[in-house]
């Protein structure tokens, strides 16, 4: 390829317009199409990889814990009252919004009562409303 | 009577090196010119960041031509004579790119890879551009007529990025560089008004109204492998487009690395807004009255509308080929941005989008699309350049 173009200027001058005009349009599309499309495949690729090995080092950790379960955290399960969880909420979600309720009251949030979802308002939750203005905002 | 002599001539030798005697009547229509797009940046915010210095250069050139004047044996040449060099050898350009790169964020891109189909889609604009700027000749106007190396500069206005059609029409054609600069600068700033009416007249509103899946989080590694793989890719493949491409990811990687955070403020600060000066005014100082008031210029001016009308047509109808095949999932809107003016083609796609429906956010999905058709125009700058130069 780089032979054809590198002698370009020279072989396009004896040709008439139209099909200099055919030429660009037709080489310009299929490079640029054929460029992005090797470059699609190679980020899918490479992506779907990394995001593998993220994930599976973000898991391997994980089991360890369950294994072996620290005293400290049972103490507190009994001390505290359970709140009242609907239906398919899973416990990690229910640490996840107790410890993120903490972190907005501080010292004068007790305990969480109960937890339910909201009525979808409209086709985004609030949480990812929220994410997207947060990533949006400086536009 | 001595002294009065020589006041005398000292007024005389003033007045007939001034303006006031030397300057050709198109200057003034420049003047003009100039005076309307200080206005736009001013009072309308038309990209007034480059309006504004390009603007000024013109008004300038057109006020006192000898600042863009060659040096000769005896005397040293015009300020912007040598500011000038930076656009004449092609050095500007990049470096406006290392700061677009530091600036950034690939991640929409690198999310959803299809986002690059877009971004290829919607540079139609420039090779349809390049045909109608082949033929117009044939209108039989005279004066208005372009060669195979003009018609490629003016085609790559439809890339609707800046630097690239600088960058081109230095090496293609730089006796164009004051219109088409001009041109496609001042159609950046109109993107707002340019694609709505394309978007909607292509697009069902069923079509506009879809909510497409939020996208996935990137990790660092992914962001920091991007700029390295899309160089050696693209410089290898296509030479040509190197200079434009490595710079932008060359910025990029400097931001995503993290490691050299000084640089990659000061590409994305101060370097970038030393060589946006410079660029500005010496690219403005090409639009002398002799150059900028023809026939040529007229034809530049309608050619680069074409060229960004036909760029969101060609992204928006992809995307609707991909709404297709998606199953529904994409937006076609989206592929609007693919002409690149980041990121004002993605707010044009989010704005449209929620007109249709409020809590519909496309933004960062038309982003993906948007630094795709930067990388897009660059890689067909690089084909225009291997093929016409």
């Amino acid at each position: 390829m780089r032979m054809l173009l590198a002698s370009g200027g020279s072989f396009i001058e004896g040709m008439a317009d139209g099909t200099v005009a055919l030429l660009v349009l037709i080489t310009g599309l299929v490079v640029v199409f054929l460029m992005l499309i090797a470059l699609t495949l190679i980020i899918k690729i490479y992506g779907t990889i990394v995001y593998n090995v993220t994930n599976r080092k973000k898991e391997a950790p994980k089991s360890e814990p369950v294994s072996a379960p620290a005293p400290l955290p049972q103490k507190a399960v009994v001390t505290a009252p359970a709140p009242a969880v609907e239906d398919g909420i899973p416990g990690e979600v229910v640490a996840a919004i107790a410890a993120a309720v903490y972190c907005v009251e501080g010292v004068s949030f007790s305990a969480v009562k109960s937890i339910r979802r909201a009525k979808a308002g409209g086709s985004r939750s609030a949480w990812g409303m929220a994410g997207v203005l947060d990533n949006t905002r400086p536009f | 009577m001595e002294i009065w002599n020589g006041f005398v001539q000292a007024l005389q030798g003033i007045w007939e090196s001034s303006g006031l005697l030397k300057n050709d009547p198109r200057n003034y229509a420049m003047i003009v010119i100039a005076l309307i797009l200080l206005y736009l940046a001013i009072k309308k915010e038309f990209e007034p960041l480059l309006l504004l210095p390009i603007a000024f250069g013109m008004l300038l050139v057109n006020l006192y031509p000898d600042i863009m004047a060659a040096p000769t044996d005896e005397a040293n040449g015009g300020l912007f004579y040598y500011l000038y060099q930076g656009v004449k050898l092609g050095i500007y350009p990049p470096l406006i790119f290392l700061g677009i790169g530091a600036m950034t964020d690939f991640g929409p891109l690198i999310a959803n890879p299809k986002s690059f189909l877009l971004g290829a889609a919607a540079q139609l604009g420039i090779f349809v551009t390049f045909i109608g700027a082949m033929f117009i000749g044939d209108l039989g106007i005279e004066g208005l007529s372009f060669t195979a190396k003009e018609a490629g500069s003016i085609g790559i206005i439809g890339g609707a990025d800046g630097p690239t059609a600088i960058f081109v029409t230095t090496k293609l054609a730089p006796h164009l560089l004051g219109p088409i600069a001009v041109a496609a600068y001042s159609y950046m700033a109109l993107v707002p008004i340019i694609q709505p009416p394309i978007m909607r007249a292509l697009t069902t509103k069923k079509e506009r109204m879809v909510v497409m899946e939020q996208l996935r989080p990137v990790s660092k590694v992914e962001k920091i492998l991007f700029p390295i793989i899309v160089t050696i890719i693209i410089a290898l493949v296509l030479p040509d487009a190197a200079p434009l491409v490595g710079m932008l990811m060359l910025g990029n990687l400097m931001r995503e690395s993290g490691v050299v955070s000084r640089i990659s403020n000061t590409a994305q600060n101060e370097l970038m807004n030393i060589i946006t000066i410079f660029l500005g005014v010496t690219v403005g100082a090409t639009a002398t009255g002799e150059v900028f008031l023809s026939w040529q210029t007229i034809g530049i001016v309608i050619m680069g509308l074409l060229a960004f009308g036909f760029g969101t047509a060609g992204g928006v109808l992809f995307g609707k080929l991909m709404y297709k095949v998606s199953g529904g999932k994409v937006n076609p809107l989206i592929g609007s941005a693919g002409v690149s003016a980041v990121p004002m083609a993605a707010r044009v796609a989010q704005k449209v989008g929620q007109r249709e429906n409020p809590s519909n956010f496309l933004l960062m999905h038309a982003m993906g699309p948007n630094v795709a058709g930067v990388i897009g125009s660059a890689v067909a700058a690089g084909v225009l350049l291997a093929i016409l130069q």
